[in-house]
């Protein structure tokens, strides 16, 4: 399914070489080892993995939330022009929530029990907008003045310039925030959003949840949003819904996606591009088209044959022998050749680099399966 | 309508009902009720699979449990060869249930984290007083080879073990008193893709090796259409259609069924099926709606579903379907 | 792991206490009273003369044993009783629940006193009392586990294979409960000493000449202004045993949880 997208030229995140190991007692866990993907201007990028292959781990990156006992050892990541591995914690604090934001996979957990829905979709407004105008809207409104008497005199705190947000009232600026939290339920097709608003997460039903969280992510409309397996827990069909919704959202805002699942079914319904991920590598990297009808890796096809699926008929599934591995003491060179049909002795010597092997789509594979056909 | 015979049907379940009470006040009377399982009719016959499929809360999950006597309470028939299980006592159950076994969801919960594989393995014989010692580690040996285990792992822990190798545990368990029935609830929910592969080839391997009986439950219909003969969708507690696995993906009749499907994401980009958007939030058990417990989400809701529940209602070569569009007088194809 | 060296090398004291201690614990010199620590004497003497070190060594049997046993009692009593309750439920557990209820309303200390009065002084009774207010904990924390345990699969499964309650109860939910005990018990241990101390302080517990630890701080209160050393000391060696036991504990609870959930999802 080809879907618009924006301008595809403009890249506003790029991955160089990512490292990220995980210092624990048993041993460093090299989670990324090595992770290079860009995504472009109002495009859905899908990370598609297993456990262990690292997908929760580089969005974590991205927005630098890894944690101790993890560590970003190597490698660059640029938002648009800026390396976001040398900012400092306040300039990143700007960047979270209000130009990339991410929602993870159980709200119910992400969600503060003790907070109403209004509450937590505000702090992430207050924390990065600057309610001004919209007090000013408000109080005008309260007052029965009209907006385009710009030049009142005798209300000079109607003057933009003569007001900042601190000098507003806490009862002011929670009239303004809870404005903002309507248009931000509204945008995720919440029903009754002021009702909503005032309700506490246990109240409400997984999918449900999930808009608010999407509300909480979209609230300032942030330029790159990050959905790591987001519908994971919900049923088929609030899936479904969920998705639509997000498609919807992103012709309307020009997001850009990236969509982190182990469901191949998702990638090749919503993504415009994909990047397999496994044990910390990417893998195969392309077009959905490309990557669901001609897989050169040999992960890729495995894991496409190993599927049952609805639209067509499934014999025997094929069957990936071995594990993923540990990834402490991972496999020499490639990380997938114990498991590779086709692995040959330079597979375990050294690590394949991602190569072009047509327009766009890239292969980390010395024996790369070309015109294996049908995905 | 084919004639079932009767001696081939290995399990028949007939208007089994479940609720749960909810509790609630001061005194913790009963309040009300979660209908769990609302009156359902399902049957399988020997040797093959019956999928159920359904979303959370529709009740397949205590179906299963129902079935195997792990819950308590349950009313209307089941019965397994010809015997009503919710009449037997105590002890006419736990003989019967070296022909019933369950395979659950989480392979991590399900195995005793301080037991041995030949322990966890052996259990079943150990409690039916089969055998012991020597007999027992060969019996459980051999079990193990049956689902790719080796004898070097008799002594480990299950910790020790990957998910799918937990699984496998899980199933050598459930085969070791040779049972005619097996339910499985949702086996490889919790498993990698590449790992479900090897489980669900295995199942298959072993219901043909040895004449098992498979009731398949599961919310992932690309699994169930994988493994079943028969499938059943549940929704709201309530069985909405069965019909052999042709049948139902060839022609879904129940509009639940029909979003069932638009909604499952198909790995091929280039696919296309019909987008059909159910509105509105799934009913809660304990308040199901009146009529067709599906007609608050319905898009083809009429008047008479609002007032009756549809019955089960069969259409031709045994695919029953409950909906008033297909009702009694003119078939209404969709 | 320190904490283990040092528990060791407490149980080795009490232990040997007869072949470490230079003097009997009894042995009276008037003559040498109130002397303060030196070679001869390393803890210095009491107000009758005796050795300290001599007395402290040989008091650690005392705690030790005491902890042992008030223990080992409250901890049998609490898994059965929080069994029962945890795995029937219902009206059982109720009923269960709100006499442990009662029990644990009163502080312990309270509580050991009261019965200790009742039976009379002696480190005996004490022992008793101890562990006759210790059990509630035991039960409580047993019953948390059972409910927890009862609710999993396994248990689950081996209901389904046909186990009987008996079966379960033994093979499947008193194995896993095993571990929080034992890291209670082990941190208790260090608790029981500073109660049985604290008793013997106040006169209930270990009567005179008993080298008990607390029986030694309440005399030794007396003439702490004058002579540091007779409090001192018997305080030191409280202070070290309860570490000693929190350390083995917190230690014990890092080796027998994380092997349980080293293969996380």
């Amino acid at each position: 399914m080809i879907r618009p997208t924006g301008n595809r030229s403009c890249k506003i995140l790029t991955i160089k070489n990512l490292k990220t190991y995980f210092y624990t007692y048993a041993g460093v866990v090299q989670a990324l080892n090595g992770v290079s993907l860009e995504v472009f201007e109002g495009e859905t990028l899908g990370l598609v993995g297993e456990t262990g292959s690292g997908k929760s781990v580089t969005a974590l990156s991205i927005l630098r939330l890894v944690d101790s006992p993890g560590k970003i050892v190597g490698g660059e990541i640029y938002f648009r022009d800026e390396n976001l591995l040398q900012k400092t914690e306040d300039e990143l604090r700007n960047i979270r929530g209000n130009k990339i934001s991410i929602i993870f996979q159980d709200p119910m957990t992400y969600l503060n029990p003790v907070l109403t829905i209004k509450s937590q979709i505000a702090e992430a407004i207050m924390l990065h907008q600057d309610l001004t105008e919209t007090v000013i809207e408000i109080k005008k409104q309260k007052a029965g003045i009209k907006q385009e008497t710009a030049d009142e005199s005798s209300t000079n705190i109607f003057k933009p310039e003569n007001a900042k947000s601190r000098n507003f009232s806490k009862r002011d600026l929670e009239d303004a925030a809870m404005e903002k939290v309507v248009e931000a339920l509204t945008l995720v097709k919440m029903p009754n959003p002021q009702e909503i608003a005032k309700r506490y997460p246990h109240e409400l039903s997984g999918g449900m949840r999930q808009r608010v969280m999407m509300a909480m992510a979209l609230a300032c409309r942030p330029e790159l949003l990050i959905c790591d397996e987001a519908t994971t827990f919900l049923d088929v069909t609030t899936q479904a819904e969920i998705l639509e919704l997000l498609k919807e959202i992103q012709e309307k805002t020009g997001t850009s996606i990236i969509l982190i699942t182990h469901n191949l079914g998702l990638v090749a319904e919503t993504c415009d591009r994909i990047a397999v991920m496994y044990a910390g590598d990417v893998v195969e990297y392309g077009a959905t088209s490309q990557i669901f009808d001609n897989p050169c890796h040999p992960y890729t096809h495995g894991l496409l044959e190993a599927i049952p699926r609805l639209d067509r008929e499934t014999g025997r599934l094929a069957v990936i022998r071995g594990s993923v591995p540990n990834l402490i003491s991972p496999p020499s060179g490639c990380r997938f050749h114990p498991r590779c049909p086709y692995a040959k002795d330079v597979c375990e010597r050294e690590k394949p680099e991602l190569v072009e092997i047509e327009p766009n789509h890239f292969v980390a594979c010395y024996f790369p399966l070309v015109g294996s056909g049908g995905g | 309508m084919a004639v079932r015979v009767q001696e081939q049907l290995l399990l028949e379940v007939r208007d089994m009902r479940k609720y749960f009470e909810i509790r609630g006040g001061l005194l913790q009377r009963t309040v009300n009720y979660v209908r769990a399982v609302d009156g359902i009719n399902i049957s399988i016959k020997k040797g093959e699979t019956l999928g159920l499929v359904g979303e959370s809360g529709c009740g397949k999950t205590t179906t299963g449990r129902v079935i195997l006597h792990l819950v308590e309470g349950a009313t209307g028939e089941v019965l397994f060869r010809g015997r009503n299980l919710l009449e037997l006592n105590k002890k006419e159950i736990r003989s019967l249930r070296r022909d019933m076994q369950m395979v659950f969801q989480d392979p991590y919960s399900s195995l005793n984290p301080r037991m041995t594989v030949r322990d966890i393995i052996g259990e079943p014989l150990l409690v039916h007083g089969i055998c012991r010692g020597q007999e027992l580690r060969d019996r459980v040996l051999k079990l193990m080879k049956m689902v790719g285990l080796e004898e070097e792992h008799l002594s480990r822990y299950a910790h020790e073990f990957s998910g799918g190798q937990r699984q496998r545990i899980g199933i050598a368990r459930a085969l070791a008193l040779e049972p005619a029935l097996i339910v499985l609830d949702e086996p490889t929910s919790s498993l990698d893709v590449s790992v479900q592969s090897q489980i669900l080839n295995l199942l298959t391997d072993l219901q043909s090796e040895l004449g098992l009986t498979y009731l398949f439950i599961s919310h992932d219909l690309s699994v169930i259409k994988h493994m079943s003969t028969r499938i059943a969708v549940m929704y709201l507690g309530k069985i909405v259609e069965i019909a052999s696995k042709e049948d139902l993906f060839k022609e879904p009749l129940h509009p639940y069924t029909q979003a069932l499907f638009s909604a499952v994401p198909v790995p091929n980009p280039h696919y296309k099926k019909p987008r059909i958007m159910l509105h509105g939030e799934v009913p809660s058990p304990s308040s199901p709606p009146s009529g067709c417990p599906f007609h608050t989400r319905c898009p083809h809701i009429m008047e008479v579903c609002k007032e009756r529940e549809p019955e089960l209602i069969d259409v031709g070569n045994e695919h029953l379907v409950a909906c008033h569009l297909v009702g009694s007088p003119l078939p209404n194809r969709l | 792991m320190a904490g283990f060296l040092i528990f060791a090398g407490l149980v080795a004291v009490a232990l040997f206490a007869d072949f470490i201690a230079p003097y009997s614990p009894y042995a009276v010199d008037l003559s040498t009273k109130f002397l303060p620590p030196s070679v001869a004497h390393l803890f210095g003497t009491d107000e009758l003369g005796r050795d300290i070190f001599s007395r402290v060594v040989h008091g650690s049997r005392i705690s030790l044993v005491v902890g042992a046993v008030v223990v080992s009692i409250a901890s049998t009593i609490g898994v059965f009783v929080g069994g029962i309750a945890g795995f029937y439920g219902g009206k059982i557990d109720e009923l269960i629940m709100r006499v442990t209820d009662v029990f644990l309303a009163f502080p312990s200390i309270v509580l050991a006193l009261a019965v200790g009065s009742a039976l009379g002084a002696g480190i005996q009774n004490v022992t008793i009392a101890l562990a006759f207010s210790w059990w509630p904990w035991y039960a409580r924390l047993v019953r948390g586990q059972v409910l927890t345990i009862r609710e999993t699969q396994y248990v689950e499964a081996a209901a389904s294979i046909g186990g009987g309650n008996f079966h379960i109860i033994t093979k499947h939910v008193l194995p896993n409960c095993v571990a929080p005990i034992i890291v209670n018990a082990s941190m208790d241990l260090g608790y029981v000493i500073l109660a049985a101390a604290s008793l013997g302080f106040l006169g209930i517990g270990a009567q005179p000449p008993m080298p008990e630890w607390g029986l030694m701080i309440s005399i030794g209160r007396l003439y702490a202004i004058d002579y540091w050393w007779l409090a001192t000391f018997p305080g030191f060696a409280i202070m070290v045993s309860v570490l000693a036991f929190n350390l083995v504990g917190d230690g014990l609870r890092d080796v027998l949880d994380p092997r349980l959930r080293r293969f996380g999802r």
